[in-house]
């Protein structure tokens, strides 16, 4: 019996990535047709060809049995397999390499392979989001494939991906944790008068753009103001959490308005362009059809993005620049408050009960996990991934409680659209003080929260 | 109010371990009673051990062993080409077959739509991916989808060197075993266990085997790899396989790997052991004798140093049940069982011991010739049981149907099933409302079964995992001596809980005599 303390010789890494077509495909013998795109891509045609075979034969199959949803995962013994169909009849697939272990039995060399170390639910939403974040710079794949024709949309996917791959998915798939497989929102919560203040500032921001569509509005990471649908909102959220925001918070916050853009073909550390003139990058939202301007403004901790239908505004600089220096002066009105805030102490949390929620209603999302700091212990890890797949079954709501010999418990909990995980270490406590603690904790984060039993 | 809810809940659930674990019947439970083990469920199989004792038994000169086992096999070949004959259909003429081609698109729809039913679908085929069998319907109408199971086989072994093992699709799952010369395909619409997927596979597989053998099977697929394993496989042994698929769906024995027993005072099993056991001494081409009640064990004895799995014992309570043949005559069948040796064959004695056929013995040997010896020994035993009593004193442990539940007096209670790793022997209470329906009982296992999935994940070594799920609280808790489900009624409140888990545990402390079988007997 082995345990997952034990070293593994060979991690989870990415074997293939790759989108096909099927209907790209007109007669036999053309097969590699349906590729689009291909990872790695020294892999010669005629596997590619046939790994993108077995992939639709395996999709086909299962469509026999007329099951609710589409198959997404295939557990190999040495790889696992993952799909999902980003457009009609156009696949995004990925293969991650099984953990093996190398050992001795029998005095001979056998590989063990630890199937349940990866996590299907946290590699789909991987995938998945891959797609989402070339969909947003890009448009749909159909509509490269229409526009520009197959062989410059081939070019487009390489160009991307190929970045995409080395700079950002390899770290992805190794960091994936729950709290980063939600993509949820993180709300910064402002008093009544201050969160008018900020609507008021908006407001007449747009008024000030006839082309303007929306507003998001955050300060430091967290979200104040979204006019954007929940899908988008949450797309350009999770965007900036993963390029804007690790290097705007080691920027200096200046009081001057600074713009920015990411250049997402450039490294993690390079990618964000800082810049004092108005700058503006293209950005597919909605049902992905038609690209709008975003203009992503930077002042003291708060990034604004504004939405524009076209650039027609945007081109005439001078003037820009002008409409939105004028917000300066609101923005400097309520920085106090801002700084007020983050002074302000919170009562301190309890550092033995860890908790992760999420409202697949409004995507609002809190953790108090620290994933860095917290090689808590692979299995309690790998447990919580484990009851956080589990949840999506419990309908319309459950509660899973468990328990290893001297660890935490870990619970697992659904009311409807909203998931809890808990987990709480502490032992030699009496019973009365860890209820005691509990509720404590609970006012000060969930106060807002139903949960029904 | 919520937060007091959960916390309540938390608090609760920390009570509910230390609570658990000093529970006064706890300490004694967890000890492994000293008595060798009645069943082994580590025992790994050991090919050729059949072979083995054969040679080394003492009641026949090994050299005329040889020829006689292969006339034996010779005989259940010709046993089963009678019974194919019989079921191959008489040559149709012209006409019949048009008619018939109308039918089989017809068919060919009605099978889409069945495919398309949300049931659990077993189905076999041969590694060159012709059919062998379907759970529902006809496998004459699946060639295409068989031969396409076998390619998505024979590509991941081929084209990857790997092995496929599962494909999930929202909470279904199509499991895949593959077993030189067969490949077996489990199609599932609950979010089930890869564990359990592939147990329930293996069940499937030794089931096949354990009447055709291996050996013989791969004999034939390497002179023929074409060879339509179908014409081996009557009704009989069909039945075997959709009961053994059945039984898996309603019985907890299978899945704990733990045989269950009849209760009864302990003296009065001792006595049927020993008269058993007296009965067969000095014998050693046998290995194990059994009575079973209903499915259920009353008596084991065997020779020393030799185990029976209790998968294998699933085996043959399948068997059993499965055979209404048995009921009218003494019975002589070859039988594998793949646990003990994959590759070797037992011989079994089956009868009934009571005229309303409730009561059976099993009598396993190694040695073909020994039908005579054998129905000798069940005279024997017949005659010693019906004369102290003890065949009627099964008979009434029968007829007293033990509900378990009422004797825990506990409302919120509505099912348990305790197993001693030690006796690798379960108990469990009976279903009461509201499991009394198929589909209930079905679906009640199928949370168990979840629940026993995370309990028994490999990598977490769980302890004890509690689940308040929309229509019942399942508990189950893994200790080192036992292993314990218990199934309440949703609003039941940890304090219940608790409680009422203290109240099983002593029961069973206090009645463990007469629930399981403590005592071994050897011949």
């Amino acid at each position: 019996m082995t345990t997952s303390n034990e070293p593994i010789s060979s991690n989870v890494y990415l074997v293939d990535y790759f989108i096909y077509c099927p209907l790209l495909c007109q007669k036999e013998g053309q097969e590699h047709q349906k590729i689009l795109y291909y990872y790695p891509p020294d892999v010669e045609f005629n596997r590619q060809t046939r790994t993108v075979g077995y992939c639709e034969g395996l999709v086909k199959f299962t469509e026999t049995f007329a099951f609710d949803d589409p198959c997404d995962c295939v557990h190999f013994q040495k790889t696992r397999l993952l799909f999902y169909q980003v457009e009609n009849d156009i696949c995004i697939a990925m293969t991650l390499h099984v953990p093996s272990i190398e050992r001795k039995k029998d005095e001979k060399l056998i590989m063990e392979y630890y199937d349940e170390h990866i996590n299907d639910r946290l590699m789909l939403s991987v995938l998945k989001i891959s797609y989402r974040y070339f969909a947003l710079e890009h448009g749909t794949i159909a509509s490269l494939v229409q526009v520009n024709g197959v062989d410059q949309c081939r070019i487009i996917l390489k160009k991307y991906f190929d970045k995409f791959i080395a700079y950002r998915l390899h770290t992805m798939i190794l960091d994936a944790t729950i709290d980063s497989s939600y993509f949820g929102v993180q709300f910064f919560q402002v008093e009544k008068k201050v969160y008018l203040k900020i609507q008021s500032l908006i407001r007449r921001l747009e008024l000030r753009f006839a082309s303007l569509k929306e507003t998001l509005f955050l300060y430091r990471n967290q979200l104040i103001w979204s006019g954007l649908d929940q899908d988008d909102t949450r797309l350009i959220y999770s965007f900036f959490r993963v390029n804007y925001w690790p290097q705007l918070k080691s920027l200096l916050n200046t009081s001057t308005i600074r713009y920015l853009t990411v250049e997402s073909s450039a490294s993690p550390t390079d990618a964000l362009l800082v810049s004092t003139h108005v700058t503006s990058q293209e950005r597919f939202l909605g049902d992905l059809s038609l690209p709008y301007q975003i203009v992503a403004i930077n002042f003291n901790w708060f990034t604004i993005f504004c939405v524009f239908h076209n650039d027609e505004e945007l081109s005439n600089m001078a003037q820009t620049l002008e409409k939105i220096e004028l917000l300066k002066k609101d923005l400097d009105e309520i920085v106090p408050y801002f700084e007020e805030c983050s002074r302000k102490k919170y009562p301190a949390t309890d550092p033995s009960v860890k908790n992760i929620y999420f409202n697949k209603m409004n995507m609002t999302h809190s953790s108090t996990m620290d994933w860095n700091r917290e090689p808590t212990n692979n299995i309690l890890v790998s447990i919580m991934n484990t009851l956080a797949e589990d949840l999506q079954w419990f309908h319309p709501s459950g509660n899973i409680m468990v328990k290893r010999e001297n660890d935490p418990w870990i619970i697992a909990k659904r009311s409807d659209m909203r998931e809890l995980l808990i987990m709480i270490n502490q032992r030699n406590v009496n019973l009365k003080e860890i209820s005691d603690k509990i509720k404590q904790i609970f006012p000060t984060q969930f106060s807002n929260i139903l949960l029904l039993e | 109010m919520v937060d007091f809810i959960i916390s309540r809940k938390l608090t609760n659930s920390d009570e509910l371990i230390s609570r658990l674990e000093s529970l006064p019947s706890y300490g004694n439970l967890i000890q492994n009673t000293d008595e060798p083990a009645l069943f082994d469920d580590e025992q790994e199989p050991q090919s050729g051990l059949i072979d083995f004792i054969r040679r080394n038994s003492t009641a026949e000169p090994s050299t005329i062993d040889s020829p006689n086992i292969i006339g034996t096999e010779d005989s259940i070949e010709d046993d089963i080409t009678t019974n194919e004959t019989a079921s191959t259909p008489i040559t149709a003429t012209n006409s019949a077959d048009e008619l018939r081609n109308q039918e089989n698109d017809d068919n060919y729809e009605l099978h889409l739509n069945l495919l398309k039913s949300r049931v659990k679908h077993l189905f076999i085929l041969s590694e060159n991916g012709k059919p062998v069998f379907t759970r529902y319907g006809d496998e004459d109408q699946l060639v295409t989808l068989m031969g396409v199971m076998q390619t998505l086989v024979s590509f991941a072994e081929i084209a990857q060197s790997s092995r496929l093992n599962y494909l999930k699709a929202g909470p279904c799952r199509i499991a895949f075993l593959h077993r030189e010369p067969f490949v077996f395909v489990l199609v599932t619409h609950t979010n089930e266990h890869s564990m359990c997927l592939l147990q329930q596979l293996t069940y499937v597989y030794h089931q096949i085997i354990s009447t055709l053998t291996l050996s013989r099977i791969k004999q034939k697929f390497n002179a023929q790899p074409n060879f339509d394993i179908r014409r081996w496989l009557s009704n009989a042994e069909r039945k075997l396989l959709h009961n053994i698929i059945d039984m898996y769906e309603h019985d907890l024995g299978m899945l704990m790997t733990s045989a269950r027993c009849l209760i009864l005072p302990a003296n009065i099993r001792g006595q049927i052991g020993q008269t058993v056991a007296q009965t067969i001494r000095g014998q050693q081409d046998m290995l194990f004798a059994i009575i079973l009640a209903h499915g259920q064990l009353v008596s084991i004895a065997r020779l020393r140093n030799y185990h029976l799995h209790p998968s294998d014992l699933y085996l043959l309570i399948n068997l059993v049940n499965s055979t209404d043949a048995f009921k009218g005559v003494e019975s002589w069948v070859p039988v594998c069982l793949p646990r003990f040796d994959p590759g070797g064959c037992f011989h079994a004695h089956i009868s009934y011991l009571d005229d309303s056929c409730d009561v059976c013995l099993v009598l396993l040997t190694v040695n073909p010739e020994h039908f005579q010896i054998l129905s000798d020994y069940k005279q024997v035993i017949h005659e010693k049981l019906r004369k102290q009593n003890l065949t009627i004193q099964i008979k009434l442990a029968l007829d007293k149907t033990r509900l378990l539940t009422d004797e825990i007096a506990c409302s919120d209670l509505r099912y348990f099933a305790y197993k001693s790793r030690g006796l690798s022997q379960y108990i469990s209470s009976k279903l009461l409302q509201p499991y009394v329906t198929n589909e209930q009982h079905v679906r009640l296992f199928e949370l168990i079964r979840y629940v026993y999935g995370r309990l028994h994940n490999r990598n977490h070594n769980l302890k004890i995992v509690y689940l308040k799920a929309e229509y019942e609280s399942l508990l189950a808790w893994l200790a080192p001596g036992f292993e314990l489900h218990v199934v309440f009624s949703p609003y039941a409140t940890l304090e219940t809980v608790t409680q009422c888990t203290d109240r099983i545990l002593s029961y069973i402390k206090r009645e463990e005599s007469q629930l399981f079988i403590i005592r071994c007997e050897y011949f």
